[in-house]
């Protein structure tokens, strides 16, 4: 269950941005999360509601932007799309492919109340 | 334009970056910058969308790149242990300390969060087990473990931590 403590660090984060910018509250958060990221979506969206809870995110909504996974084909020269690791190029079939995007975890935007 | 928006309930597929004619395709209602009351005034409570793409590991990364360069500094080998109850952890850990302690310094984190059951195992071996760290209700974050155990390996005058290098909200407990 390391999405609770992902949810502290979100909580965390959006406490200093919030100190930082005099920000009086935040009503949304968006998070940007790629398949490789490592996340249990339904397990974070549970923690979160746990973790926000006293904080300056205190009753905000989530939103969690799935983001797709990258790879590099070498054969066909070309950056392609790609379900999990391992997976053959969905052009050309081949194997030599190098993973470049998918472990994303990140706060995408915040709605604020200023 | 980048503008506040005002919206409370958004499905917020568009951009706020545009500065051409505000031909939306979309379904809500634009008004700028007033909320609910349908005024603005300025300086009161509107609500505003932020783009903020915070890497949210990349504060454990660091910490985690910090470890890496202090073990291999003090040319330490970190294991991490980790699999199913009952698979055999703390069994390869009694074992292997048993046969290693004279040739090695080693030191063991149990990590188990209900018992000391392991814990006690591992204390029969003759290396230190960190009860007190064990039983120390961590509020969620691993980062005030890494700090707690830091602050112990300054404190410490010998090469194995004990009690009495842990901080005092620790002892206390």
């Amino acid at each position: 269950m390391h999405e609770m403590s992902i949810c502290m660090s979100i909580v965390e984060s959006l406490e200093e941005s919030a100190k930082a910018n005099n920000y009086k509250g935040i009503d949304k958060v968006w998070l940007e999360i790629g398949p490789f990221s490592g996340v249990e979506v339904r397990a974070l969206e549970f923690s979160f509601d746990v973790a926000i809870r006293g904080s300056i995110a205190d009753g905000a909504e989530l939103e969690i932007i799935e983001t797709d996974a990258s790879a590099w084909c070498f054969n066909c020269d070309e950056a392609v799309v790609v379900e999990q690791r391992y997976d053959s190029c969905p052009k050309c079939g081949g194997h030599q492919l190098t993973v470049t995007g998918g472990e994303e975890l990140k706060i995408k935007q915040i709605s604020i109340k200023e | 334009m980048f503008t506040v928006c005002g919206c409370s309930e958004t499905n917020h597929s568009h951009s706020h970056d545009h500065d051409h004619d505000h031909d939306h395709d979309h379904s809500h209602q634009h008004h700028y910058g007033k909320g609910s009351a349908g005024l603005h005034i300025a300086g009161m409570s509107q609500e505003k969308i932020v783009q903020v793409e915070l890497d949210i590991l990349s504060k454990n990364n660091d910490y985690a790149g910090n470890n890496r360069a202090y073990f291999l500094d003090k040319g330490i080998l970190a294991l991490n242990l980790v699999s199913s109850p009952g698979s055999g952890k703390t069994s390869i850990l009694e074992t292997s300390l048993v046969k290693l302690k004279d040739e090695f310094s080693l030191k063991v984190i149990e990590g188990d969060q209900q018992t000391t059951q392991d814990a006690d195992r591992i204390n029969k071996t003759g290396v230190d087990a960190l009860k007190v760290l064990i039983n120390f209700p961590w509020s969620g974050n691993v980062r005030e473990l890494q700090n707690e155990l830091q602050r112990a390996m300054i404190m410490t005058k010998t090469d194995s931590i004990s009690v009495n290098d842990l901080s005092d909200k620790l002892r206390e407990k």
